[in-house]
């Protein structure tokens, strides 16, 4: 099994599994295109990313990589957000700050699986809120004007058909 | 150090914008690396992909050109969030506009380079530049993966036009920059290497197989930019049409030089050997899609423009029996669609007029041995049907030319002519027949016996007037059945059922009848002696005979005369015997096919004569007085007197009687004696010859029989038809008629037409009044 | 309530201040504008309008064309978005307008949401499985599944179902401003052994009427339907589809459509109505049999305004 070395931002170094390190479609990529050498030892730096969250990214992608991969040109299926299996729903029983940097690492790492979970994860805790509550649940400052609040509920209301 | 721009830790919250200029100087650098072919680090490509990263996710700035319409300038308020193309953008057009300024001036640089080159020279820099620059913008589009996945993304998926991932961009670029200027040339240079291969020369392949995969590479499609696979516009038109031209022109020339210098045969080799170098030129380094356009061409070029010398080379090669050749012929011209019609006319002919030479060749043998007639027959087929399975892969319009001939043939030839009949065939192939199946010293191995009868069904295939073939097929094996001369009851039943195979069950059950009825008289005899012992009486003679069922046997009574008394007691014992176990059925004796043997007393040695009845009738006067006169033996056998005649001739030539008067010259008068002198080596003598009228007579009744018959079906036929039509055109009477009978026998139109009258007559149908040539059916 | 359709204007996006990060730092992290969009992707019509109520970045984000062009590219794979604005996608997305807006099309739930204009004969019934026909097609969608059908019977039987607009704002909207086509079909089928009539008949009215029976009554019945036919209202648009089977030639099930781009735009309500007999005057139930209607306004024939199209055309061309 041929192995590469990732290094995190601040410094520390994951030697794993090329086979892993290619769930990161931008590993994958830059590996293509650049060819693995076997006797590389130099560890690819990931500037975007801190070793606590590289952690749970390889952990995530240790777990998931025997998945089959996604069926390409099957976009035209609805879109569900209850289907997260137990596995990534215990995984990702973290706190919002986590949840949030785990988002930015998959997008980085362009990580198409784990992206979608997380970010599915945070629908799910804006599903059926009000404003007022998704303002608290992610500290957004309400930025409208009494008068604009009231154009964009009025907007709401008229679209909506009862 | 790179890492000199610090990069904000994603954990910091207060990412502000990142201003282009702020990435962009060692962003520039690094992509000038990439395209200087230096050597490039894990590192430092993470880090050149981070630059974009950084870039693209950074917050979007409000005075971004085509963003932000905002609620209070005037500026924006044509442009509300649901109408114009508003609405969130992301970032990313700034980078995008200064990667297509990058790419666009390297490649101008890069085309001051090539602009002047040449042959083979350009062709060297252009797919050298060509590798490196597609692997360059492979790497570059690696490093802008984030560009190409969020802003590009969004702008093909908002209609933008023009805007494409790094990796097309960088394609169309250089198809604006690079190929366009040097297409011409380069395109040139690659058409003259391909000439030069063809002449012999090794060339360098991949030049070519480069080139060709730059403008496989560069066909987009733009106006699709979410397609998959490049299109095969750029290729087409830039090289695969220039090249059909080329190899048009090429072998246009080719061939016609060629063809002055050299025979048509060498001419096909080379043509073969050509079409087989393109479709290896198209595998090694050409888009397999050309394929089917290169054959097309190459086809028309070395075989449609010269098929008319090929048809005139197809005779000479069938005089010359020259297999391979005409093998070669046929796959070549089988590429052209509608090209082998003249070469199946020309094997027809071909062979028909060899089958007719071969029989003439026979000359007046073959009229008379049948066996000579069939060889000859077969061994034009075997000949021909071999070429057509070896040569021309039994390609199903040869087989069918093959067959027409053979038919042809067949049924007309020198034999059938001199005979003034078509039915001469029929009749020679059940000699044949007659000829394997009836016992003699020369009879064959089983198994040869079967080939041999195969071999009659190749020929009977043909055959046109295949009642004529039931007719004289069933008297020759009725007389095998009663003469016992069969040679084997297998080969007989084996070829029934090929015949069954061939024609049908009606065809045969008439023969399978006759095979019955010598089953069941055997056992019959069986019963009449087991009667004749348990009675107590005995006949004073052996006594066999065979019940056969009228109709179904080709015989007929002849006629009556006076049973011996030494033989009437067994008739009319039998025909007791007979009538008392099927009541109702009357036995008519067929005395002319009867035989038997008698036992001399009265000569040197004891003899055995095997004779015919009229025969035993005459001799047993014998017994009597020692001469008669021949009105004397008239008057005691009743046998009619040219019949007597005959019968005495034969007995004269055996010498078992004498006459005064020459054995033409007998007269009621003459008188016959028994020669007590008799002498022969054998003491089994057969004296039983066939007679010369009743063979005559024999084969004109067969004749005229299916002259009867065949009007007897033709009736058939068209009562059939019109029960159905009711009213019925002439010509389309006659053609259903023909059709429904095609498998028996061709009907000749002036038979058909005489049968119409004869239903007329018989009130069967009537022409319909007013009508002309049309007929009405009554019921 | 609120402006009518045709004054109502929509709310444009709204200036941020500059290097402003709200609704884009959540928990202190930075979150780029594309992972919110994509994080929309996964929710509902209606909580992506409740998101737009959340800051002005969300607003913008929330009814950006952008984000509805992506869902509707996702879900509808393979067909590609129409440069239409945000409004028109959600309206898609929410509501069965662009779908089906016949409900208990089969009877499943009886006769409700029909109105019965006229039972003649034996009256109209619901057959659990079509009697003396075929069964339903299978895999059609028209009919949600189910199996039944209504039957009809010797005399004429006639019902409607009413599309009420007064409630439907963003629909009239469009109406008016891309005047989508108008689509009405449903299955129908005779019994193997007596021929039958069948019609359907879409109304559009300004204001709310019965409609009446307006098959061609054969004159032995005519007196019956006599007092029952009304005036058409001269403002109403009317547009219909009668089918006559032959005995010995029913059985199989066949399919009506309509489709207008002519009705008038400012409708306020649809008649969905359909109609049928006999041709043999039989007891029982004998006449037409209907399943799977549908009544929806087209998707596919709205097409970009020249308004929608007017597009940010930067020089990327060279």
């Amino acid at each position: 099994m041929p192995r590469i070395k990732l290094q995190s931002s601040d410094n520390e170094i994951f030697d794993i599994e090329v086979e892993i390190a290619k769930c990161s479609v931008t590993i994958k990529t830059m590996l293509e295109d650049l060819g693995m050498d076997d006797e590389e030892e130099e560890a690819v730096p990931l500037p975007n990313v801190n070793s606590a969250i590289l952690r749970k990214v390889l952990q995530w992608a240790t777990f998931h990589k025997d998945d089959p991969p996604p069926p390409e040109d099957d976009e035209n299926k609805e879109k569900r957000t209850d289907d997260i299996s137990s596995w990534d729903a215990d995984f990702l029983k973290v706190d919002q700050g986590t949840l949030f940097e785990l988002i930015l690492a998959a997008n980085y790492l362009d990580i198409k699986g784990l992206l979608d979970v997380t970010c599915k994860t945070v629908a799910n805790m804006i599903k059926g809120k009000a404003p007022e509550e998704i303002r608290k649940t992610f500290n957004i400052k309400n930025d409208f004007t009494a008068s604009e609040e009231d154009q964009v509920r009025k907007e709401n209301e008229w679209c909506e058909e009862k | 150090m790179s890492h000199k721009n610090s990069i904000n830790s994603m954990s910091n919250p207060l990412k502000s914008a990142i201003d282009l200029d702020h990435v962009w100087g060692d962003l520039n650098n690094g992509i000038k690396q990439v395209y200087n072919r230096e050597n490039m680090s894990k590192k430092r490509y993470i880090e050149l992909y981070t630059h974009v990263y950084n870039y693209c996710t950074s917050v979007h700035q409000q005075q971004n050109n085509g963003r932000g319409a905002s609620n209070s300038t005037t500026k924006t308020k044509k442009n509300p969030v649901g109408g114009g193309g508003g609405g969130a953008q992301l970032v990313g057009m700034e980078l995008y506009k200064r990667l297509k300024e990058f790419l666009k001036g390297y490649l101008i640089k890069l085309l001051d380079d090539g602009i002047h080159r040449m042959d083979e020279d350009v062709l060297k820099f252009y797919t050298v530049q060509w590798e490196d620059y597609q692997f360059c913008s492979k790497v570059l589009d690696g490093v802008c993966a984030y560009l190409n996945r969020h802003w590009v993304k969004r702008e093909c998926e908002e209609g933008r036009k023009y805007v494409y991932e790094i990796y097309q961009l960088a394609l169309v670029t250089w198809r604006d920059h690079l190929f366009k200027q040097l297409n011409k040339a380069v395109t040139n240079a690659v058409l003259k290497l391909i000439e030069k291969e063809r002449n012999g020369e090794t060339i360098n392949t991949r030049l070519v197989s480069g080139v060709i995969n730059c403008y496989v590479e560069l066909g987009l499609n733009e106006e699709e930019p979410g397609a998959k696979g490049p299109n095969l516009n750029v290729y087409r038109e830039s090289f695969e049409n220039v090249f059909i031209e080329d190899t048009e022109r090429f072998y246009t020339r080719e061939s016609s030089a060629f063809l002055i210098e050299n025979p048509v045969t060498e001419y096909m080799k080379r043509a073969e050997q050509r079409l087989t170098e393109e479709q290896r030129r198209v595998q090694v380094y050409l888009h397999e899609t050309t394929s089917a356009r290169l054959a097309d061409c190459c086809e028309r070029v070395l075989i449609q423009k010269h098929l008319e010398l090929l048809h005139s080379e197809f005779k000479q090669l069938l005089d010359g029996d020259k297999n391979e050749d005409l093998g070669r012929m046929y796959s070549l011209v089988a590429r052209i669609s509608d090209g082998l019609g003249e070469l199946r006319g020309l094997l027809e002919q071909h062979i028909a007029a060899q089958g007719l030479a071969a029989i003439e060749k026979c000359g007046e043998t073959a009229h008379n041995d049948p066996k000579i007639y069939v060889n000859t027959i077969l061994e034009v087929h075997k000949k021909y049907n071999a070429l057509v399975l070896v040569a021309f892969g039994n390609d199903s319009g040869f087989v069918a030319a093959l067959d027409k001939a053979c038919g042809r043939f067949i049924n007309t030839n020198a034999v059938t002519k001199s005979a003034n009949s078509s039915s001469r065939s029929p009749e020679l192939l059940a000699k044949y027949c007659d000829v394997l199946l009836k016992k003699s010293n020369k009879n064959t191995e089983e198994a040869e016996l079967e080939d041999t009868l195969n071999q009659v069904m190749v020929v009977f295939k043909y055959i046109e007037d295949k009642d004529v073939f039931q007719k004289f097929y069933s008297k020759m094996l009725a007389k095998r059945l009663v003469q016992h001369m069969s040679a084997s009851d297998d080969a007989e039943a084996s070829m029934i059922s090929k015949l069954k195979q061939a024609c049908g069950f009606e065809y045969t059950s008439k023969l399978q009848r006759m095979f019955q009825d010598i089953g069941v008289s055997k056992d019959l005899n069986e019963q009449f002696r087991n009667h004749m012992i348990n009675s107590n009486e005995s006949l004073g003679i052996d006594f066999s005979i065979q019940v056969l069922s009228s109709g179904s046997w080709p015989f007929q009574q002849s006629f009556t005369f006076g049973l011996p008394s030494e033989l009437e007691r067994s008739v009319s014992r039998f025909t007791n015997f007979y009538s008392s176990q099927h009541s109702g059925r009357k036995l008519n004796w067929l005395y002319n096919m009867s035989k038997g043997e008698l036992n001399t007393n009265c000569f040197k040695n004891r003899y055995t004569l095997q004779a015919s009845t009229f025969q035993m009738a005459v001799l047993l006067q014998f017994n009597v007085a020692d001469s008669w006169t021949l009105g004397q033996l008239e008057e005691n056998t009743q046998i009619k007197q040219d019949f007597l005649v005959q019968v005495i001739q034969i007995l004269l030539k055996a010498k078992l009687l004498t006459c005064e008067d020459e054995e033409n010259d007998i007269t009621p008068l003459s008188m016959v004696s028994l020669n007590l002198g008799f002498k022969n080596k054998k003491l089994r003598v057969n004296i039983n010859i066939p007679m010369k009228t009743e063979l005559k007579m024999e084969q004109e009744t067969t004749h005229k029989h299916i002259e009867e018959d065949r009007k007897l079906l033709i009736q058939a036929a068209i009562v059939r038809i019109m029960k159905t039509r009711k009213v019925h055109q002439h010509q389309q009477l006659v053609a259903e008629v023909l059709n429904q009978l095609s498998s028996r026998f061709k009907p000749r139109v002036q038979i058909i037409k005489k049968c119409i009258d004869i239903l007329i007559e018989k009130e069967y149908l009537e022409r319909t009044e007013g009508q002309k040539d049309e007929y009405k059916y009554l019921a | 309530m609120g402006p009518t359709s045709s004054t109502f204007k929509f709310l444009k996006e709204f200036d941020l201040e500059e290097n402003s990060l709200n609704g884009l730092q959540i928990k202190n992290v930075y979150i780029p504008e594309e992972i919110i969009s994509n994080i929309f992707t996964y929710l509902s019509p209606s909580d992506i309008l409740n998101c737009s109520s959340v800051c002005k970045r969300w607003f913008n984000i929330a009814k950006s064309n952008a984000l509805w062009h992506t869902i509707y590219n996702e879900k509808e794979y393979p067909k590609k978005a129409k440069h239409l604005p945000w409004y028109v996608f959600y309206l898609y997305f929410a509501t069965d307008n662009f779908k089906n807006l016949i409900e208990n099309g089969n009877g499943q739930d009886g006769f409700k949401n029909w109105t019965i204009v006229y039972n003649g004969g034996d009256k109209f019934r619901v057959e659990k499985i079509p009697v003396g026909s075929d069964p339903l097609p299978e895999g059609i969608p028209d009919f949600r599944g189910k199996q039944s059908c209504f039957a009809t019977s010797f005399e004429i039987s006639s019902k409607y179902q009413v599309v009420d607009l007064k409630e439907k704002n963003l629909l009239k909207y469009i109406i008016r401003k891309y005047k989508p086509a108008l689509y009405a079909s449903e299955w129908f089928a005779g019994r193997f052994d007596c021929g039958c009539f069948y019609k359907l008949n879409i109304l559009c009215n300004k204001n709310h009427i019965q409609p009446s029976p307006t098959m061609i009554p054969d004159p032995v019945r005519a007196y019956i339907l006599a007092a029952s036919i009304e005036k058409p209202d001269p403002a109403s648009y009317s547009l219909s589809v009668e089918k006559k089977i032959e005995q010995w030639a029913g059985r199989a099930w066949e399919k009506v459509e309509i489709l207008s781009k002519d009705y008038p735009e400012d409708i306020a309500n649809i008649y969905f109505c359909h109609e049928g007999r006999d041709t043999m005057f039989w007891s029982g139930h004998y006449g037409s049999k209907m399943a799977g209607g549908v009544l929806r306004f087209d998707f596919d024939s709205i097409l970009p305004t020249d308004d929608d199209v007017s597009d940010n055309e930067d020089d990327l061309s060279n």
